[in-house]
């Protein structure tokens, strides 16, 4: 019983291999621990007292088949899908199940599965095949940085921290997806994302939202979060999910939601951002869109007024120096003026009152003649 | 895994933004219209359990974004679909217009293998009626298609629309009885047979190790 956990964790040369092949793996330790427990939970405890030896024998061998298998993806898809059904209908006719209820067999298939996507995960996923078109589609989100909801005719909604909140919480799940391993978790995160989005719509909009809301507001997500991978990420869920857990139900549509979304971004073009071809190479060359929007806001209007206004006191403090020093210079000119006055009216007093006395003197002697 | 007599059918919404899509859904799915108390719910996805005379069917119906720049990605939605219902605003030529391009592509991609269903919506707007009726339903009639006159707002013609789309698709279905286990039509990809491989396995078990 024990021989799960000894014999098919990944051995620390196997762990070691894993991260040489993706880089991603690093942080994936506690993920894939619990994801142990999980298995351990539902399959391993469950099954133990009545222990059909076969299927951890079957399991780990397959496991091993699959790691070492050079064979397409597609093929090794197509036989995990084949030990999916085989084991899935081992364990439904196993004698202990008799009597459960129909969802916790189905969580004891989930956990079957998995184990073996957590335990095969290195192996199969981005394969080499998918790299070339995985980085381009990488690099391609990165390079559409500068869209803005606008270009994808919508609006967030403005100045409010819920909507925030829900907007990182979005892209929280969508970067998440890259840690989780198995593609039941990873399409759980998908759904998360898609919510989250929902939740964000309704912060703002008194009616429920449909694919025309979510879609566009699931490709600016996208772009700014950049989730690496996440073309690897599709194509391995579309692999290693059961079927039937992508063609029926909500998980389903979420799914294809992403697929439209990526699809949408590896064949963008000016015309779906009602962009003329000019617009959008400016922006690809790097030109940020991000203050173009921001020179145009009311926040920055506002500011913008502020400095004018700064700038009005600014010259008019100036004049009135201007009209200070004018006055300074003016007085100086009064002061010397005066003094000059001053001096001028003291000699002509002094020049008439020596002119008096003189004119004195002329009377007093033609008075004593 | 559902029931082996319940039938699954996937229905995709089609049609221009603007045109009722959503209301027309949740007017079938939660009976309502423009409910504010319905802003919780996730319009874009809904799912309808029927029961037409015994048989069981299990309607997913997936809404899809009809503004004109997401028109490439038709095909990823509609894939696998049992049925389709396009949708015009009756007081909207260009929707209309929209409709006939859709139809031509479905026919185009899937053939006959799906069941359409045309819907005038807002007939609660008649005085302003741009597309003529005749017209409409000789179309429809030209497609293979059936036409309804609904109002989401109203609530006509939407749950005999959803009604006859059901029949038709179980009739399909019964045809073709034979594929799988409860779903006409299976994903093409993986052809995962629920078989007995155990011989298979077995063999395995002694390949490796």
């Amino acid at each position: 019983m024990d021989f799960f956990r000894s014999g098919l964790s990944p051995s620390p040369s196997n762990r070691r291999r894993a991260v040489e092949e993706n880089d991603n793996s690093q942080e994936d330790e506690s993920a894939d621990n619990q994801d142990r427990n999980q298995f351990s939970y539902y399959f391993m405890l469950r099954t133990g007292k009545v222990l059909d030896l076969n299927i951890p024998q079957q399991t780990k061998n397959f496991i091993f088949r699959v790691r070492g298998s050079k064979e397409d993806i597609n093929i090794r898809s197509k036989e995990v899908q084949m030990f999916y059904s085989f084991m899935t209908k081992k364990i439904k006719n196993f004698p202990y199940f008799e009597g459960w209820k129909q969802e916790s067999i189905d969580d004891v298939v989930v956990g079957m599965e998995r184990f073996v996507m957590v335990n095969i995960y290195a192996n199969v996923f981005n394969p080499p095949s998918d790299r070339e078109k995985n980085d381009a589609i990488d690099c391609k989100i990165r390079s559409l940085h500068w869209i803005l909801p606008k270009h994808l005719d919508f609006t967030l909604p403005s100045d409010n921290e819920n909507s925030d909140r829900q907007l990182a919480l979005a892209q929280y799940y969508l970067l998440e997806l890259n840690k989780k391993r198995s593609p039941h978790d990873k399409i759980a995160c998908i759904v998360l994302c898609c919510k989250a989005l929902h939740d964000l719509f309704n912060l703002a909009h008194d009616k429920a939202a449909g694919a025309d809301e979510l879609l566009p507001m699931l490709i600016y997500t996208i772009i700014v979060a950049a989730p690496p991978n996440l073309y690897a990420t599709t194509q391995y869920i579309d692999r290693f999910l059961p079927p039937e857990a992508l063609t029926s139900g909500e998980t389903g549509y979420n799914f294809t939601n992403i697929c439209c979304a990526l699809q949408f971004l590896e064949n963008i073009s000016p015309d779906k951002l009602s962009l003329s071809p000019e617009e959008f190479d400016h922006f690809m060359e790097g030109h940020s869109s991000h203050l173009e929007e921001a020179l145009s806001t009311k926040f920055a209007s506002g500011l913008l007024d502020n400095i004018n206004r700064v700038k009005e006191c600014e010259d008019k403090v100036r004049q009135l120096q201007s009209y200070h020093d004018k006055l300074r210079n003016n007085t100086e000119q009064l002061q010397v003026d005066i003094t000059k006055h001053k001096a001028e009216v003291h000699k002509s007093l002094s020049e008439m009152r020596a002119k008096f006395s003189s004119l004195e003197e002329e009377m007093a002697k033609l008075l004593t003649s | 895994m559902s029931a082996s007599n319940t039938k699954q059918f996937k229905v995709v919404l089609l049609g221009e933004g603007c045109v009722g899509k959503t209301s027309l859904v949740l007017r079938y799915c939660q009976n309502t219209f423009n409910d504010h108390h319905l802003s919780t719910l996730q319009a874009s996805y809904q799912d309808k359990k029927l029961n037409i005379g015994g048989q069981r069917a299990h309607l997913s119906i997936w809404d899809t974004a009809g503004q004109e720049r997401f028109h490439a990605l038709g095909p990823i939605y509609y894939r696998d679909s049992n049925g389709a219902i396009l949708v015009y605003d009756i007081t909207d030529e260009d929707s209309f217009a929209k409709v006939k391009n859709w139809v031509r592509e479905l026919r185009k991609m899937l053939g006959d293998n799906i069941e359409l269903c045309i819907a005038g919506n807002k007939i609660d707007l008649e005085k302003d009626r741009k597309v003529d009726k005749a017209t409409a339903l000789q179309y429809a009639q030209s497609v293979g298609a059936k036409h309804y006159d609904t109002s989401a707002k109203l609530d006509k013609g939407v749950s005999d629309m959803m009604l006859d789309l059901t029949k038709r698709m179980l009739a399909v279905a019964a045809t073709e009885k034979p594929t799988s286990n409860g779903r006409s039509g299976g994903r093409p990809r993986p052809p995962v047979v629920i078989v007995d491989d155990e011989p298979n396995t077995n063999q395995r078990s002694g390949g490796c190790c």
